[in-house]
């Protein structure tokens, strides 16, 4: 999913284009906030928001109003780009209107004029086409001690009756409040996401919710996603109108999508006689469904049309297959229909690709982005496991598949997938799944070089790293796009952080595009001055290549949990020959750090003219609770201490 | 007579249609060869995903058209991507004839049948900018795809047009046509330095036509000058017959804004009176310089201001500046008008003073032969006296007196008293940019250190950060400062800022005191601790990697880095080895480094002076050579012994 550099333009023509104007009515709801006595905060607080309110009205008719109102106060400098403010819309959404107001700590005010706003496109990544946009102020008058205000109307005619009411955000917020219209005989269900449960103050159709001084989060390395943390209320509306466009149970919201995508994977003859082709009757079945796999994930480009309800609804199995391009849903679809006509069914599974977004607890919501396959295998069509193996209590074996990924190959999951929760859609209705982890030994990197050490201390290395995996996928995404050349700059970045002035001598690696093999990288390099000459010794790293240290600040105190992207076993031999004439004077000690989510071990040996570092790192959990930060910092420091070790050689008589 | 207006529609028509039909003759596609299609590899880039088998782009001044031909080969998954094609297009233009394919392996063709798909990236303030997707169907590896259009201008204005000859993928065939206007103004090109092609002119149709084969991609360089410079391509300029020649062009628009700022400037005895009052009982010329100076920093300097719009501006009353007495009155002024506030103070206390238009060498680099003025995009004053020409920058907020920011030093500039002719202004000697760091630290048996470090930063080093501290409060400028020394220390090293000062005051260093804990800077190997020679670390970009160079390497500035760390040693900790002093010198850098011991202290000592700003290809080997020894002795270690030792040995 990569970001096209039309935004950072847009932000600059916004920057450029949009003027600010002045003179206003500004709203007394606005004056009203603004007055409000200033709070203290931390130093680092940019902008705090005094009133986030969002007020819904559905129609009977299902028609659905929503105004917004935001007042926030700039506190510092880097506060100003709050003068931004945007709405999406598209063509189910009208935005009625779009206002913003500010004022000066000074007293002036500023309203934004229609030349203030801009319309923008926003789709982003592989997108070709999304009716996707939005408005875009600049709202004039924005300094630091600045009270902006926006409101805006949205009318909204929704595939389904649900609000995601996102009130926590990386700025504290003094006061946010939901308001809910409904007509009478409508009904809904209120849950809360990450936060205590509130309960509404009740008149009429009116029901209101009232937050209070709700911290900011923050940002911290490695941190789950910020809606993995947030609070949020996702309110759901119920009535007999909107039977078939709501849902009170994950099973109901498997049913609109089933209802959604029933016929899309009817078959059209090409796509038949392409599956005689790929997959034979002749073949194993496991071989028949390995080849469709590998059809929709590498013979169907990735590329996404979404007008619409074309944002949830795939394109028919037909369109895509004669294209021969579309989404992740496309994808899904053209090789559901494939696997159906060789008698193996298969399951739409919605995920998020942020892991922790969807937890065993998320009330049914429909905030998925992204859509996989779950394969149910036939018994005995296959032997042993696979880390894409999902055991289900009624349907057996379902093997997960992401046919959008053109690097985690038939058998795994990619890494953002795991331990993660999908909704598994069936002809039966639907469930929330826990998507399987793998095991550390499934996504190795062994890495093992011959060394020769030179007396004036310089190092020529032949190294060969083996990767399975997710660290298969990692080095595969690396030199994904890149010519050989390319590739080659990119070692020569990774080693030139470790060793200093290297001359990467050649590269080679095998089965960058077969991934279903381990990816095999082999270099051989030349560091000049690697060892250290200090009088009759030569001082020497046993650890060349490999940085294992993570991100994590230990000068704070940390208030998220940390995240690794996946389980890993990672295997490191070294062995130098020392150079004639020197001697192992002293060596380090060997390391060990052992936790529950990671262990840490590695020693060095002495055999005369030989040297042999060896280390083993293994993570065997993708999230370290706050509570554990302290022993994952003592992990990192003794990752640190043994990566700077330093060997002592010595001339000997 | 109806009639005749009839026979002329007609002829008129069929003309039409005959032209409409050249066009379509000329642009059919083109046949394929066979060998295209069987292609496997591209052998000239192994592991390309894809290359460019033809590029056309053919401009017509006169049909105010545009016409673009890309011929892809796919040879990887990886790019198949370029199958998904999107075409900006600006105001007042329309896509037309818009073709595209993909030609199979086997020699099958699928053609796009849908219409492109149309995007408003930004509507608002009466502008629009589109594009056309689309996106080209059954794309396997080894296909051929392509696909043609052309761009119709409502707007029949002359525009600068240029051709891109080099592009992201090796292009092996290229044809570059553009027909010119010649009845408007004559027409001037200008290929990159580097391309070894110039067009065919043929003066009798107005065209220019240029075939290159074989253009590889463009591939930046790590630490080299604005890329822009050095991408291929050829830009083209209509000229009036006035300033057809570089040399006239630049002489008459030097002439045009000279006038302009000595209008500006006038004749004014408001501001004589402000020179006069600025100088006080001054005799001394230099001094009496200095006052005039610091006078003119004294106005509002809005450059360094937050963004106003016009209409902001008129809310807070803030005016335009007429004349040069607008800015004594208002007080304040954008840096250019800063700058000639300080010329006009200097001339009306008799200095021969003017100002002096410079090309900021941030982005781009100056080029002659393009007759954009804008290129001149930042004003300095000149003063003349003593025989001298001293180069001020009073505009930019901060700049001491006789300092020039960065992007303003050994660059093209026209001093506007002598209209036409370009100098240089000077270069930065490597003092100008000091960094000074002592430190005393404590070093604990881990190998980790903790003490107190103090760092001044003086001249360009100051100016940067305080200019950048423009932009946050004490708590960003704090952090912003703590995150910078954490850049340059091992990792894991929690620094803490107590104190800093002189943030705003220019004529003095910039210092800053800090709380530093690095808990893993020396090495542990037994009974032993290695001390590396250099606490904080060069920085990246100074690695240069081997091999061979194509661009030169780039430096905003001359530097000088000067450390002292003193580090006390663990009880029972005494040396064994001190590093062995390291001297390095070349034209343009100076290195030294070394250990001294002083009782249970060791002293660590390093200095380096870079001189060098621009360095061509050539000299790359002994400029990476110059940083090699610079890290070898960044890396000497001193060797710390637990228990009784000899005395400590300087490991020659």
């Amino acid at each position: 999913m990569r970001k096209k550099p039309t935004n950072a333009i847009l932000f600059l023509l916004l920057a450029v284009l949009l003027p600010a104007a002045a003179n206003a009515g500004v709203p007394d709801w606005l004056r009203s906030v603004a007055q409000q006595p200033s709070k203290t905060y931390p130093d680092d607080v940019n902008a705090v928001v005094l009133l986030h309110e969002t007020e819904t009205t559905v129609k009977d008719s299902g028609e659905t109003i929503t105004r917004e109102r935001r007042v926030i106060r700039v506190l510092r400098p880097d506060g100003r780009d709050t003068a931004f403010q945007g709405v999406p819309f598209d063509e189910e959404t009208r935005l009625n209107y779009f206002k913003g107001w500010s004022i000066s700590p000074k007293g002036l005010e500023y309203e934004a004029k229609k030349d203030d706003v801009a319309e923008i496109a926003s789709g982003e990544g592989y997108e070709i086409y999304s009716d996707a946009k939005a408005k875009v102020m600049r709202i004039p008058g924005v300094d630091v001690g600045t009270v902006v205000g926006v409101e805006w109307e949205q009318k909204r005619h929704p595939y389904t009756f649900e609000d995601q009411w996102f009130f926590q955000r990386s700025q504290p917020v003094e006061h946010a409040r939901f308001i809910l219209h409904l007509p009478p005989s409508w009904e809904f269900r209120a849950a809360w996401i990450h936060y205590a449960e509130q309960s509404p103050q009740v008149q009429g159709g009116t029901y209101v919710w009232d937050l209070t001084n709700i911290p900011r989060i923050e940002h911290e390395a490695e941190m789950p996603h910020l809606r993995a943390l947030a609070g949020q209320l996702v309110v759901t509306y119920f009535s007999e109108k909107t039977k078939g466009r709501t849902y009170s149970t994950w099973g109901d919201f498997a049913a609109w999508y089933t209802q959604l995508t029933t016929g899309m994977r009817d078959p059209s003859p090409a796509l038949q006689q392409k599956v005689l082709e790929l997959a034979p009757s002749t073949l194993p079945l496991l071989d028949r469904i390995k080849a469709l796999a590998r059809f929709a994930q590498r013979d169907v480009r990735y590329a996404a049309i979404e007008i619409g309800i074309g944002g949830y609804q795939p394109h028919p199995a037909s369109l895509t297959f004669s294209n021969r391009y579309g989404d992740c849903k496309d994808k899904a679809t053209v090789l559901s229909a494939m696997l159906a006509q060789i008698g193996v069914k298969s399951f739409y599974v919605p995920v998020h690709t942020d892991r922790g977004i969807y937890t065993e607890k998320t009330p049914p919501t429909n905030g998925f982005n992204h859509v996989i396959l779950a394969i149910q295998l036939p018994q005995g069509s296959f032997t042993g496991t696979m880390p894409a193996l999902y055991e289900h209590p009624q349907l057996g074996h379902l093997l997960i598949f992401d046919p959008t990924s053109r690097v985690v190959p038939f058998g795994q999951i990619p890494a953002y997938e795991q331990d993660n929760y999908g909704l598994l859609v069936t002809d039966l209705g639907g469930e929330l799944v826990h998507l399987p982890l793998s095991t550390p030994e499934s996504n190795r990197i062994t890495r093992t070089a011959g060394l020769s050490l030179l007396p004036d201390g310089s190092l020529k290395g032949e190294v060969q790293e083996v990767r399975t995996g997710s660290e298969a996928a990692i080095g595969r995404y690396m030199f994904e796009h890149q010519t050989t050349a390319d590739r080659r700059k990119i070692l020569e970045r990774f080693l030139g952080r470790m060793l200093g002035n290297v001359q990467l001598d050649s590269v080679e690696a095998d089965n960058l595009d077969e991934i279903d093999k381990d990816l095999v990288i082999r270099y051989k390099f030349t560091a000049e001055h690697y060892a250290k000459n200090a009088g009759a010794l030569l001082l020497v790293r046993p650890r060349v290549v490999g940085e294992k240290l993570g991100a994590l600040d230990m000068t704070k105190p940390r208030h998220y949990p940390y995240e690794f992207d996946a389980p890993t076993l990672q295997t490191d031999i070294f062995e130098f020959h020392l150079p004639e004439g020197y001697k192992i004077d002293e060596l380090p000690e060997a390391a060990k750090a052992n936790f529950a989510f990671g262990e840490y071990n590695s020693k060095i040996e002495n055999s005369g003219t030989q040297l042999k570092y060896s280390r083993e790192y293994k993570i065997n959990a993708v999230r370290v609770p706050v509570e554990k930060i302290g022993d994952l910092g003592k992990f990192f420091h003794q990752i640190n201490q043994d990566e700077r070790n330093m060997a002592v050689l010595k001339k000997g008589n | 007579m109806h009639a005749v207006i009839v026979r002329r529609i007609l002829v008129g028509a069929l003309l039409l249609l005959s032209a409409v039909a050249a066009a379509a003759e000329t642009h059919e596609w083109l046949q394929v060869d066979p060998k295209d299609l069987a292609m496997k590899e591209f052998k000239p880039v192994p592991g390309a995903e894809a290359v460019q088998l033809y590029y056309a782009n053919e401009i017509d001044d006169v049909g105010h058209t545009n016409f673009f031909y890309f011929r892809i080969k796919i040879l990887t998954d990886g790019g198949k991507h370029y199958a998904n094609v999107e075409i900006p297009l600006a105001e007042k233009t329309s896509i037309v004839d818009l073709f595209a394919r993909t030609i199979h392996t086997d020699g099958k063709i699928s053609e796009v049948v849908d219409r492109p798909f149309e995007k408003v990236i930004f509507k608002g303030k009466g502008l629009r900018v589109r594009v056309q997707a689309f996106t080209l169907p059954q794309v396997a590896v080894g296909d051929i795809i392509e696909y043609r259009y052309e761009l119709h201008y409502e707007d029949k204005g002359l525009r600068h047009h240029h051709w891109t000859v080099q592009h992201d993928l090796f292009t092996v065939k290229e044809h570059l046509r553009f027909k010119y206007d010649r009845k408007s103004s004559s027409v001037r090109w200008l290929p990159t330095p580097g391309l070894d092609l110039s067009p065919s002119h043929d003066q009798k149709t107005g065209v220019l036509q240029m075939d290159p084969e074989n253009i590889p991609p463009f591939e930046a360089e790590d630490q080299m000058p604005p890329e822009e410079s050095y991408k291929l391509q050829v830009k083209f300029f209509y000229t009036s017959p006035f300033m057809s020649s570089p040399s006239a062009y630049w002489f008459e628009m030097g002439r045009y804004f000279s006038r302009g700022i000595d209008y500006f400037i006038g004749n004014h005895k408001e501001i004589v009176q402000a020179a006069t009052e600025a100088i006080g009982g001054e005799t001394d010329p230099e001094k009496k310089l200095r006052k005039l100076y610091a006078r003119a920093q004294e106005i509002r300097n809005l450059s360094y201001e937050r963004h106003r719009t016009e209409k902001e501006q008129k809310r807070e009353e803030i005016k335009e500046n007429k004349s040069i007495v607008d800015i004594l009155r208002h007080g304040y002024g954008n840096r250019n008008e800063v700058t000639i506030f300080f010329v006009a103070l200097a001339r009306g206390a008799g200095f021969t003073s003017s100002v002096v238009f410079a090309s900021s060498r941030e982005s781009r680099l100056f080029d002659r032969e393009v007759l954009s003025f804008s290129q001149l995009d930042s004003e300095l004053a000149l003063v003349k006296f003593n025989g001298k020409m001293l180069f001020l920058d009073p505009g930019t907020r901060f700049c001491p007196y006789g300092l020039l920011r960065w992007n303003r030093t050994g660059t093209a500039a026209m001093d506007m008293s002598d209209p036409g002719n370009l100098i240089n202004t000077p270069g930065a000697a490597d003092d100008t940019a000091l960094i000074s760091r002592s430190a005393e630290m404590k070093l604990s048996p881990d190998g980790g250190v903790k003490g107190e470090v103090r760092i001044e930063f003086s001249g360009v080093e100051a100016l940067e950060r305080r200019l950048a501290a423009l932009d946050t409060d004490e708590a960003g400028r704090k952090k912003d400062f703590e995150d910078e020394v954490k850049q340059w220390l091992p990792a894991n090293a929690k620094v803490e800022m107590t104190d800093s000062s002189a943030w705003d005051k220019q004529n003095e260093p910039l210092t800053a005191l800090l709380n530093v804990e690095v808990p893993e800077f020396a090495s542990a190997a037994g009974k032993r601790i290695l001390v590396p020679t250099a606490l904080f670390q060069p920085k990246e970009k100074r690695v240069l990697k081997n091999g061979p160079r194509k661009y030169p390497v780039y430096y905003h500035h001359a530097f000088t880095e000067i450390d002292h760390i003193s580090l006390e040693l663990p009880e029972g900790y005494s040396p064994e080895t001190l590093a062995t002093p390291q001297t390095t010198a070349t034209k343009f850098a100076r290195y030294s480094s070394g250990a001294s011991t002083v009782g249970n202290h060791v002293n660590l000592e390093r200095a380096l002076r870079f001189a060098g700003v621009f360095f061509q290809p050539d000299r790359y080997d002994e400029l990476r050579g110059f940083f090699a020894k610079v890290q070898a002795g960044d890396d000497r270690q001193t060797v710390l012994r637990q228990g009784p030792t000899a005395e400590a040995q300087s490991a020659h």
